[in-house]
């Protein structure tokens, strides 16, 4: 149930306590009407200015072409945070009413009168009056309706009571000889033709809404913001880190005046990954296979220099199988002794030899001496 | 009691504040991103510069393991550079050249290593030498020692030792 408020230029009159939205009544008084008919498209602020107010919210509305001003807002009403609507009290009384009677609590009664002009305009006049002054309510209603039904004028009147159930019972039993219906004020509608004379919405939820999107993204952009900081720590860190580790690795690593060590490396040769007791082992091996071993000769090169310009360690004119990559010769010189085989016989036994020592590539022979044989071994090392 | 208008005035300068505050909080944050973007680039521009000092670092270690200092290049001293200062084997240079190599010279030795043992000192002598990884062994030669009898073996080596200016 809405707020129900009763007002005047006086202030507010009457306050039923409810929470919520707020439907005032203002009583208007003669001196404060005033009626404009050029203002075409009237706004509060143009109907402030044409009616002389600064400060306090003028109570208006378009009625035909006319702008009709009915007084001003209690300023206690305009400073309510909760919505509130303003009508006049014939704006609750139903088509054919010509007098109504609102009674607001215990003390105010509301009186209104519809009068016609000689143009055929119907007007309506309100008054209060204070019960309390008059005796009670009951009987100030009472001589009030009685002083109407005296002028003898067959009219319809409305009798609205919003006050407690105790006076409203009472209301209707005192009013039963006038056979006049008493209702509750709360259960009356309002012309849907008439727009309140002013009105302010309830923007709390609206405002808290906003608020707390605002501060919904407030947080976000300053989450984001304290992300950009961390993620600048850390990346300076990064930085001061791989600028010291630099620092200490061109501090480290400097060898006489030499800019160009990959260049230095890249020209001499390096050693053999193979162990070479292992190589010469191997070719010492295959080598007693023809005879009695009287000496061996490795010669090695590094396979991964390539370089041609590089000076060979021997004067002798590469074989083309010791080319071969990951291929180390070994020359040994074997005794034969006595058996001096025939040459498909030694083919025979070299060939047989490799078979049994696949890390054995080639075996050639070359020119014997007398006593001695040479041979050339190719001991795979990669 | 607030009124409505203190009320109305409160949310809207409480919203407005919200609002400029992360106007210009998303504006720092925004400029935050562009900093750490190119602070980024830079990291990964040391970071480069890192790997490829790296590697210049290891090849010099390794350049600076496996030559002898040109500076003191005497025989006692590159015996002790193939750790054979305290050994009877006959060392001796063959020849030494010199070559630049951009603003570096590497010195080159060929040397000769001579002595007569039993076959498996032989083997393990190469091996020792092959396993300073300070030279490289160019020829080896095992022959039976001359005046010699039974299992001793005469070990002739050939190699290459290299010299930098390292001072």
């Amino acid at each position: 149930m809405a707020n129900v408020v009763l007002f005047s230029r006086q202030g507010l009159l009457y306050n039923d306590g409810n929470r919520g939205d707020t439907l005032a009544v203002f009583i208007p008084s003669r001196e404060q009407v005033r009626r404009y008919g050029d203002l075409h498209n009237p706004t509060t602020k143009a109907v402030k200015d044409s009616y002389g107010t600064a400060d306090q919210t003028p109570l208006w509305r378009k009625e035909g072409d006319t702008v009709v001003v009915y007084g001003l807002l209690s300023e206690e009403l305009f400073e309510r945070r909760s919505g509130v609507e303003v009508f006049l009290p014939e704006d609750f009384a139903p088509v054919g009413t010509s007098a109504l009677f609102y009674v607001f609590g215990d003390q105010w009664l509301v009186h209104g009168v519809r009068t016609v002009g000689e143009n055929g305009v119907a007007t309506w006049g309100s008054s209060k009056i204070d019960a309390k002054r008059a005796g009670g309510m009951v009987p100030a209603l009472v001589e009030a309706i009685s002083d109407r039904m005296l002028e003898g004028a067959v009219e319809r009147i409305l009798v609205a009571v919003h006050a407690d159930e105790d006076l409203y019972d009472n209301i209707r039993k005192a009013l039963e000889p006038f056979k006049v219906d008493v209702v509750r004020f709360e259960t009356l509608a309002k012309a849907v033709d008439k727009l309140p004379i002013y009105e302010h919405r309830d923007h709390g939820l609206l405002m808290l809404t906003t608020g707390v999107f605002s501060a919904l993204i407030f947080v976000l952009a300053l989450g984001y913001m304290a992300w950009g900081v961390f993620e600048e720590r850390r990346v300076d860190a990064q930085v001061v880190a791989v600028q010291e580790e630099l620092k200490r690795i061109q501090a480290d690593a400097r060898l006489g005046k030499i800019q160009n060590p990959k260049e230095v490396l890249a020209i001499i040769s390096r050693p053999l990954k193979q162990r070479p007791s292992a190589i010469l082992h191997a070719a010492g091996d295959v080598a007693t296979v023809f005879g009695d071993l009287q000496s061996i000769e490795m010669t090695s090169e590094d396979p991964s220099a390539g370089s041609n310009n590089r000076r060979r360690v021997n004067n002798r004119n590469p074989n083309p199988a010791a080319a071969t990559a990951g291929t180390v010769v070994v020359d040994a010189v074997v005794d034969p002794g006595v058996d001096r085989s025939l040459l498909v016989d030694q083919e025979r036994v070299a060939l047989s030899a490799m078979e049994s020592r696949p890390w054995i590539r080639f075996i050639e022979r070359e020119g014997d001496s007398k006593k001695t044989m040479s041979l050339r071994i190719g001991v795979q090392v990669e | 009691m607030i009124t409505r208008s203190t009320t109305k005035n409160i949310w809207i300068l409480a919203i407005i504040s919200l609002l400029a505050g992360t106007a210009l909080m998303y504006r720092k944050a925004e400029d935050l991103q562009i900093t750490v973007g190119r602070k980024e680039d830079e990291r990964r521009k040391l970071t480069r510069e890192l790997r490829a000092g790296n590697l210049h670092s290891a090849a010099i270690a390794d350049l600076d393991n496996f030559t002898i200092n040109e500076a003191n290049a005497t025989t006692l001293d590159i015996l002790r550079h193939l750790d054979l200062e305290e050994s009877d084997l006959e060392y001796r240079t063959v020849s030494k050249t010199s070559r630049k190599i951009g603003g570096s010279t590497l010195y080159t030795r060929k040397f000769t290593i001579k002595g007569v043992m039993a076959y498996q000192e032989a083997l393990a002598q190469a091996d020792w030498l092959h396993n300073t990884n300070k030279v490289v062994i160019n020829k080896i030669v095992i022959r039976p020692a001359d005046n010699e009898s039974g299992n001793l073996v005469e070990l002739l080596v050939e190699g290459t030792l290299y010299g930098l200016d390292k001072s």
